[in-house]
């Protein structure tokens, strides 16, 4: 009998499971599959099984998109502002965790309370400043303002991380004549391997995916990144809906194919700290 | 003589420090945090942007006040916070509590609740756009079915906020179910046991075992949801662009900055959310500090 009842709770159990999967998944699945169908179809009824098997509306999406530019331009923003940061990080990381200097406390602080900036008690006199200087609507500005707003959240994480690190480790290589460079580069980097990995998920994660800043700074259509390409593709060619389906999958693709194959590292990385 | 050697090396050390860490406060301090006194200095004055700016004294806030597009995009903000503070963490609680319970495939379905969390807003709120498009999107797979009654107008005025609203609760929620299953598995078992010993029933077990455990975790949630939700903009900006019924705190901000060209009122806008996140934090700072007394 109570095998029974456990095993009912069980079916019931993951029903519920799989049914919340299904709805969660489903917008996604609509979208591949209207990738897989023609504009015609889908106006006459929205969501539908692959109808065409081919990349015809692919080849369409990435040129008309002009998507090896838009990829491009992500890549470069993305990679350059990852390397930064991560660089940052383990070097302020590790002087804030290892060293003793008089404004080490304030300047832990100040990068805890500079967490809770939001981006829009800067971004208009940055605009308009970066305006001046030239830097609008070039990568360049959008890298250095990623850099700064993703400094103090892994510059903690990493610190965190490094406390964790035994002193004795870098103390018996400082007796042996390294300078602190020296044991950042090969002793802290190479134990710190899953922080950073952590890091660079995170930075290249939400600079790709970035919208509000990367759509105020990049104005000219060949400079956009991928996920602010999207938006005025969509704002150009809405009514070739196969398209708009399509490029959708084209643009999320290579962030969802790295979440599928480093799920843990992806949802542990991007979850932790934000408790501590 | 060895000492003297030693606090050379100190005093060299600190030095390195010195060197290392404060070029990089330094280009933080100027890239966010000069700006943001800026943005605070410019809500007194008449700047467009361009030219010199013009002291004016409070004359931003008390327009503010007056504005009742102002007075709606407030109120918008608040509705979202509502919603936001109940369905997304309601549903993160309960799919956590159900996840922590099962062993197998737990996680497979955390990374396909997840896997939202992972896509840029521009795509999300872009698709879900065409989803709620009245002529090409869901309304004509509802009416074939007969659920004409369901078939909203999605996008209009008095559905607008909350059908984007949907959009970013259902990239939200997978986030905030990741935090409570670690926060959950953090519980002793032995006191789910007990319970069972003593009868008690799924219900009293949430109510008096599962809640309380992770009071901590769910008092930063609801923190992190005020204060986000006071500057909230992607999915609105990339849906509506805050048009009629969606108009928010950041929206209106943004429209003032660089399609008005009024930065000094946009400005203010912004003091207004700073100082709303702020009392926020004050708030919650207080309530712990009585909570720990």
């Amino acid at each position: 009998m109570m095998s029974v009842c456990r095993r009912l709770n069980h079916i019931f159990v993951y029903s519920f499971l799989c049914l919340v999967a299904l709805l969660q998944l489903s917008p996604l699945l609509a979208t591949l599959f209207n990738s897989f169908r023609s504009t015609k179809d889908i106006t006459k009824f929205p969501i539908g099984l692959p109808t065409q098997y081919n990349l015809e509306n692919y080849i369409e999406a990435w040129r008309v998109g002009e998507y090896t530019r838009a990829f491009a331009n992500s890549i470069i923003v993305s990679s350059v502002s990852t390397i930064s940061v991560v660089l940052m990080a383990i070097i302020a990381g590790f002087f804030l965790a290892r060293s003793n200097f008089k404004i080490k406390d304030y300047i832990i602080t100040y990068f805890g309370v500079a967490l809770s900036i939001p981006v829009f008690a800067f971004l208009v006199p940055v605009y308009f400043s970066f305006s001046e200087l030239g830097l609008v609507d070039h990568l360049i500005g959008l890298v250095l303002l990623f850099i700064a707003i993703n400094m103090p959240f892994n510059i903690l994480l990493s610190r965190t991380y490094i406390l964790g690190i035994p002193r004795e480790l870098d103390e018996s290589a400082t007796m042996d004549g390294c300078s602190v460079y020296q044991i950042i580069w090969n002793i802290i980097f190479p134990i710190s391997k899953p922080i950073i990995t952590t890091i660079a998920l995170i930075v290249f994660v939400t600079t790709w995916n970035e919208f509000t800043v990367a759509n105020t700074f990049l104005q000219s259509p060949e400079l956009k990144t991928a996920s602010t390409k999207y938006v005025l593709f969509v704002g150009e060619r809405g009514s070739d809906l196969s398209l708009v389906y399509t490029a959708g999958i084209v643009t999320m693709l290579p962030i969802v194919a790295v979440f599928i194959a480093l799920q843990n590292y992806f949802i542990e990385g991007m979850t932790t700290g934000s408790i501590k | 003589m060895a000492r003297q050697v030693l606090s050379n090396r100190t005093r060299r050390q600190r030095l390195i420090a010195y060197a290392s860490v404060l070029p990089i406060f330094l280009y933080h301090f100027i890239l966010i945090v000069l700006p943001t006194l800026n943005t605070l200095t410019a809500s007194f004055t008449n700047w467009n942007g361009i030219g010199k700016k013009q002291f004016t004294g409070i004359s931003n806030y008390i327009e503010l006040v007056g504005d009742p597009n102002f007075i709606t995009a407030f109120g918008n903000n608040i509705k979202w916070m509502i919603v936001f503070l109940t369905l997304p963490i309601m549903l993160g609680i309960l799919l956590g509590y159900i996840l922590s319970g099962v062993k197998r495939g737990r996680l497979f379905f955390r990374a396909v609740y997840f896997l939202p969390y992972v896509i840029s807003a521009a795509i999300a709120g872009k698709i879900f756009a065409a989803f709620y498009n009245p002529y090409f999107g869901i309304n004509v797979a509802l009416k074939a079915f007969q659920l004409d009654f369901i078939a909203l107008d999605w996008l209009a005025p008095k559905n607008a906020l909350f059908s984007v609203a949907f959009v970013d609760m259902w990239h939200w929620w997978g986030f905030l179910l990741v935090i409570f299953i670690s926060a959950l598995q953090q519980i002793d078992p032995l006191l789910y046991e007990s319970a069972r010993v003593e009868g008690a029933s799924e219900l009293q077990k949430i109510w008096y075992i599962t809640l309380p455990s992770i009071r901590q975790t769910i008092v930063f949630i609801v923190l992190i949801t005020m204060v986000w939700s006071v500057s909230t903009f992607e999915y609105v900006w990339v849906m509506t662009r805050g048009g009629p019924g969606s108009e928010i705190l950041s929206t209106m901000l943004y429209k003032n900055a660089y399609f008005k060209y009024r930065a000094g009122y946009a400005s203010s806008i912004a003091v207004v959310q700073m100082l709303v996140s702020f009392l926020i934090f004050a708030g919650f700072g207080a309530l712990r500090k009585r909570m720990e007394d």
